[in-house]
């Protein structure tokens, strides 16, 4: 009796389902959608959002070396604009045959009007969807995001997988930006004490890849965004966003060009390997200080100068000149930031954390103490190689 | 009484089986009410205060077990509360075990369904997980407790998984200011999960199928450690990655299994979770679906638990569509109501019975009537 | 004489009888032969009257009539059937030592010819005195010869059986690449000495019986003595002996009227045509039932992993073993679960693959008419209907066109657009995959199970396969064989036995029998024994 009913439970179970199935989705009936950007346009003397996305066309991308040829490319890029982000991903399939699919969606592209005023609504939409992952790369554009999914790829497949690749693999070699994904944009967004810099992505025009044909778009990134309290209020150099990556502790490997000699161009260049720091912020009464060590390693990536620097006194020079120049960049950063008045470096998370008690004190007014923290730096910074030759090849 | 049932359960049968008890649904959705409540001190809460509070549960239901070895709660609370009011008690758990089922199937649908399905009607669900409990119920609990044994290692190899494989974006800083605001988050936020720890209660009905009622109170003690440090690693673990934005995670684990990535390709390992899950809850879902049948047996004094398979599965089919219109009643009703129902059937019934049986003098240390 | 004639009232009288007679047939416990009992009588052509008549159109019987070569001489007789004896010893150990007496004395003993020959003549091992007709027949038809004496109130029954065998050779169902390569063959004596080549104790016993009224099989049940639980030993006989049919053809039929539980996919009792196997099994506690005319032998009682172990696991060596017994498991998962999987994923959870194997499939499925359940269902039919087909075929045939066959049916269907690339790798790999599940009875069971799960698969995704799973573990969870829990040592978990489980420890470690089955006495060995060279030696 025992199996009997076993297997009366196992015929019971195909019953209900062969009334139907609700939730399949053949792969086939499915726009797989590589990115997304999200702008803010005038249509209609209303103020509504487009979104775009990037459908890959899985008959030319992939396998075969044909993409990019005569034909259909290898994105579609459809377009929508709604009331709200729901409505507008609804109206994309106005246009679509097949059901948008956000699973493999790797980036947002978010422009900079959105930013600077509704962001809070594009972070809840992407979090409420649970097709949309939470390792998906949060980018801002200046221009209009529509322009940023552009559908030419270089070296990967899909404009979504460089995108990934830049943001793990060769950011880091340049540290110039640091892509965050949705969830650490969340957790550093109700952070309190905490603004975040989120990587920006720009699309310069560039010259025509085939002949007779137009300009062309390509990605490139570097330098980001500033976000404080949930808006865009400013944009942070190249440079800036290499000491805010220092200063915060992000930084892998960079090139930092320093000068030996008191010259105008740098004739030395320290190439950063690892770096990482420690914080402490200290309350006094009202004053409130910011200690960063900042631990830096390096080794010598190019030297154009004269003179012996693979001596002892030599790297002691080098080192020198290397705490140097990343103390500067911090602070060219930190300086960038408090003109926007923004906790980049999240000092204030920092009180909040090791000092409970006094930040709940200064909280409320942390953006008017901000402009008087001081901010002490000190690194140590070693040399550890010179690469693959000591001297160089200096003519006699 | 104990004719319905010839099995016979060993210790570390009888532990593991209280632990799939709790572990199942509680792993899903403890984290979010705890961190919400509880801030960054969550995981303090969940391995402290919330096992100190099992500990007290299976406390004072092994010292009543073991007044009345070998005895069914039923067979001995005529005897401590006088025949009609150990009907009613039976009663009264009869609808306990039954509603507490029907939520747990009913949040196991929700799941499955937000995080997979969202298209299927969630009863497709229900059905097919009372079906799979009402076919193990049926024979017997031995025949559970061996699958349980199975089932839960799988259980465990998933969460192994999980956590060691998101350790590595673990930040541990997510977890500072340590016992921020003092006390009161932690014992705020340990209300709703005491209910759940308590809900070792049921071992009280598990006890007679024991082949050696010494190992009881071991067993039950080794199982509420063993919640304890699952279950405060899963809050650490949410905590750590995430930071007090899980407390808007509907699901915040599973949402650490998403967030697994490892060398670039091991990555949306989710749903292969979702299968072992699946296992888990099924069998958690058997253990209190017989628990509820032998008591409805022992109460009415049926010769064989079997005809009532059915019909309680019936009800609670029903009622885990109906006790709630939406997920926002269910996870308000786990906020405040829930409190109160579970400390009053987990903590309050036993401990009464218990001081009755020793004011009355009835039962014994080690005697068997 | 009464009870014939009750037949043949019921016979004409009644319509359509035939179910009563059958059932006074065996309440009755008697032959098929409308022979009364009765005994033969002392004169030779009453004999062979007689048995010319219960063997009336029997073109095989042979009946020899010939003298004693005593002085005067004696009338002899002698029945058999041609292909069932052995000729040679017919004609020299029987006739001519009957025949030919020469220079021996003209001796009547005083206790009669019978004696004289049985005990001075024959020089033949098995000789056995009968009187009753139906026993004789009974007899003839297994291969005796039976003597009639004339004057004599017994026959002789004689034991020259003899007929052609198959030869012993490698077991086609379960070759190995290390291991013995006797296998068993049709005839129970010689398996049964198979068996008794390998365990040379005297505590393994035989017990003998005969089942099937109409084929009254040889079937004998093995097991040591001491070692194996006398209650299962009980019980099989018990089993054994409820059987009452006409037929038993082979140890499958017997296998049916034994095992626990008949409504299942997954087989509760395990065949085998290695002798090692079962001598193995015995030795662990096992029962061990074989059949005559068949090879496969019979062991119980099982777990579901004695299906998916091979004898050669304990051949090779332990590391090498543990790892193609890991190999093993993750073939029977592929086996089971890959179509379904890969159903699942495909339709509903298509966010578990990664982007370029999504959007790799997805060009693969272009231009596919039908959803990736009906495609995957079509392709495991038709390489199921392969299989069978590839059975069949003779030899040398056969296995090119299984193999071709499903290449290149798979390679015209994917070009006309039918099914997609990725689903003819799914078949072809769940195909080799359950190839390497041992026993064909257990690979049967997994492959039929594939089936069931493709269409939750595609009904509810990874929870329907789930809920599939869970359904068969429960089903797995209930069943008993002989009172063995079916999937021991899982649960109930018996650490003990985990030594030979997917890990096979080596011999040197395996110092317990395991212990649901060879509880009786647990030690097999001496513990550690570790094999170490000598201390002091380079």
């Amino acid at each position: 009796m025992k199996s009997k009913l076993s297997l009366l439970a196992v015929l019971l179970l195909v019953f209900p389902l062969l009334a139907g199935c609700w939730s399949r989705y053949e792969i086939e009936n499915l726009a797989i959608v590589g990115g997304m950007g999200i702008d803010r346009i005038q249509e209609d003397g209303k103020e509504r959002y487009l979104l775009t996305v990037n459908v890959i066309r899985p008959g030319l991308s992939g396998g075969g070396t044909e993409g990019g040829g005569r034909g259909k490319p290898i994105y579609w890029r459809i377009t929508a604009t709604g009331d709200t982000l729901v409505d507008a991903e609804k109206n994309i399939n106005l246009r679509s045959p097949r059901r948008v699919f956000y699973g493999h969606m790797r980036f947002v592209a978010i422009s900079e009007k959105i930013a600077r005023e509704k962001l809070p609504d594009v972070i809840d939409y992407l979090s409420r969807n649970s097709e949309v992952r939470l390792r998906i790369l949060i980018l801002l554009t200046r221009e209009r995001a529509t322009d940023a999914l552009i559908n030419y790829s270089e070296l990967e497949n899909t404009i979504a997988r460089e995108v990934t690749e830049m943001a793990s693999i060769t950011g880091g070699i340049v540290s110039k930006f640091k892509i965050w994904d949705l969830a650490q944009t969340i957790d550093q967004l109700i952070t309190p004490g905490l603004d975040p810099v989120i990587a920006e992505l720009m699309t310069p025009l560039s010259v025509p890849v085939e002949p007779g044909g137009g300009p062309i778009r390509i990605l490139r990134f570097g330098g980001g965004g500033v976000v404080k309290k949930d808006k865009l209020v400013g944009w942070l150099t190249d440079g800036e966003t290499r000491g805010y990556l220092l200063g915060a502790g992000e930084a892998q490997e960079a090139a930092l060009p320093v000068r030996l000699k008191n010259q105008p161009e740098p004739d030395t260049n320290i190439n950063l390997t690892r770096s990482s720091r420690q914080l402490t912020v200290d309350v006094e009464g009202n004053k409130v200080t910011a200690k960063m060590l900042i631990h830096a390693e390096g080794d010598l990536g190019e030297y154009n100068g004269k003179e012996e620097v693979a001596t002892n006194e030599g790297v002691f020079k080098l080192e020198t000149k290397f705490r140097e120049e990343v103390e500067k960049e911090v602070r060219q950063s930190f300086k960038k930031a408090q003109e926007l008045n923004a906790d980049i470096f999240g000092l204030g998370n920092r009180l909040h954390e090791r000092n409970p008690k006094a930040w709940k004190k200064m909280e409320k007014d942390w953006y008017k103490i901000l402009p008087n923290v001081k901010l002490e730096i000190k690194v140590t910074a070693h040399i550890r190689r010179t690469r693959a030759i000591s001297e160089a090849f200096i003519p006699k | 009484m104990n004719m319905l049932e010839k099995g016979k359960i060993s210790g570390s049968q009888f532990m593991w089986m209280m632990v799939t008890t709790v572990l199942p649904t509680a792993v899903l959705f403890i984290p979010a009410i705890t961190i919400k409540n509880a801030g960054t001190s969550a995981w303090i809460e969940s391995l402290i205060v919330s096992t100190g509070w099992g500990l007290v549960v299976v406390t004072i239901c092994c010292t009543l077990g073991e007044r009345f070895q070998g005895r069914s709660l039923l067979n001995y609370s005529g005897e401590i509360l006088g025949k009609p009011l150990g009907k009613l008690l039976g009663l009264f758990y009869i609808f306990i075990i039954t509603y507490t089922n029907a939520i747990i199937v009913r949040e196991f649908g929700e799941f499955l369904l937000s995080a997979f399905m969202p298209e299927t009607p969630i009863l497709v669900f229900n059905v097919i997980l009372l079906l799979l409990a009402a076919t193990s119920v049926r024979n017997g609990i031995e025949v559970i407790a061996r699958m349980n044994q199975f089932v839960v290692s799988l259980m465990f190899f998933a969460l192994i998984f999980i956590f060691s494989l998101i350790f590595g974006e673990a930040n541990f800083h997510h977890l500072l200011p340590l016992f921020e605001g003092g006390i009161k988050p932690i014992i705020h936020g340990a209300l709703t999960p005491m209910g759940w720890r308590g809900e070792v209660f049921l071992l009280l009905f598990m006890l007679p199928f024991l082949s050696n009622h010494r190992e009881a109170r071991p067993a039950a003690y080794k199982a509420v450690l063993l919640l304890g440090l699952v279950l405060g690693t899963d809050v650490l673990m949410v905590l750590a990655v995430f930071g007090k934005e899980a407390a808007n995670f509907v699901f915040p684990v599973h949402s650490l299994a998403t967030y697994i990535s490892v060398a670039g390709f091991l990555e949306r390992v989710e749903a292969f979770i979702l299968a072992l899950w699946v296992a888990g809850v099924t069998i958690k879902v058997a253990v209190w679906y017989y628990c509820a049948t032998l008591v409805t047996a022992q109460t009415f004094n049926l010769k064989d638990y079997k005809p009532v398979v059915l019909p309680l599965g019936i009800i609670q089919a029903v009622w885990s569509i109906t006790i709630y219109d939406n997920i926002r009643e269910m996870v308000d009703f786990f906020e405040k109501p829930w409190i109160t129902f579970s400390l009053f059937f987990e903590f309050v019934v036993p401990t009464t019975l218990l001081l009755i049986a020793v004011i009355r003098k009835k039962g014994g240390r080690g005697s068997e009537k | 004489m009464f009870n014939v004639l009750r037949r043949k009232l019921k016979t004409t009288f009644g319509k359509n009888k035939d179910m009563k007679v059958s059932h006074e047939r065996f309440d009755e416990g008697e032959s098929d032969h409308a022979t009364e009992r009765h005994l033969i009588t002392r004169s030779l052509a009453k004999n062979k009257k007689t048995m010319q008549e219960i063997f009336s159109n029997w073109g095989d019987i042979e009946f020899r009539e010939f003298e004693l070569g005593t002085a005067p001489p004696v009338k002899l007789m002698i029945i058999y059937i041609k292909g069932l004896t052995s000729m040679p010893d017919v004609h020299v150990s029987i006739l001519e030592k009957l025949m030919l007496l020469e220079g021996l004395m003209e001796e009547v003993a005083s206790n009669g010819n019978l004696h004289l020959i049985k005990n001075k003549l024959l020089p033949i091992a098995e000789v056995i005195e009968q009187n009753d007709f139906i026993t004789i027949t009974n007899q003839v038809l297994t291969g005796d010869v039976v003597l009639f004496i004339d004057g004599e109130a017994s026959a002789l029954m004689i034991g020259v059986k003899g007929w052609s065998d198959r030869a012993v050779g490698e077991p086609p169902s379960e070759p190995t690449v290390r291991g013995p390569r006797d296998g068993f063959t049709e005839n129970i004596l010689v398996n049964v000495a198979h068996i008794r080549r390998r365990v040379r104790s005297s505590r393994l016993k035989l017990e003998k019986m005969n089942i099937g009224l109409l084929t009254k099989t040889d079937v004998v049940i093995m097991y040591l003595d001491g070692i194996v639980n006398d209650s299962v030993v009980v019980e099989v006989r018990a089993r054994l002996n409820k059987i009452k049919t006409d037929a038993i053809l082979e140890s499958g039929y017997i296998e049916e009227f034994i095992q626990d539980e008949w409504l299942t996919p997954f087989p509760l009792i395990l065949s085998t045509e290695r002798p090692d196997r079962v001598a193995a099994h015995l030795l662990e506690g096992h029962v061990a039932v074989l059949v005559d005319t068949t090879p496969f032998a019979l062991i119980m009682p099982t777990t579901f992993f004695h299906f998916l172990t091979a004898a050669e696991d304990y051949y090779t060596r332990a590391p090498i073993a543990t790892a193609i017994r890991l190999l093993r498991l993750v073939a029977i998962n592929i086996a089971l679960l890959l179509p379904s999987v890969y159903i699942a994923i495909a339709t509903f959870h298509q966010e578990m693959l990664p982007t370029q194997l999504l959007i790799s499939i997805a060009q693969a499925r272009e231009g596919v008419p039908f959803p990736a359940f009906v495609e995957a269902f079509i392709m495991e039919s038709t390489f199921e209907l392969l299989r069978e087909a590839g059975v069949r075929l003779p030899r040398p045939v056969g296995q090119a066109v299984s193999i071709v066959g499903a290449l290149v049916i798979g390679q015209a269907a994917v070009s006309a657009g039918l099914v997609s690339p990725a689903m003819v790798i799914v078949v072809a790999l769940t195909a080799i995959s359950s190839f390497a599940i041992p026993n064909y009875s257990g690979a049967i069971a997994l492959r039929l199970m594939r089936f069931p799960l493709m269409v939750l698969a595609a009904t509810l995704g990874l929870f329907g396969i789930m809920s599939g799973l869970m359904a068969m573990l429960i089903h797995l969870s209930s069943l008993r064989s002989f009172g063995v829990p079916y999937i021991a040592p899982i649960s109930p978990l018996v650490i003990s036995d985990w030594k030979d489980f997917i890990l096979r420890a080596p011999h040197w470690a395996m110092f317990t029998r395991p212990r649901l089955v060879g509880f009786k006495e647990p030690q097999r060995q001496e513990k550690g024994r570790v094999p170490k060279p000598p201390k002091g030696s380079q």
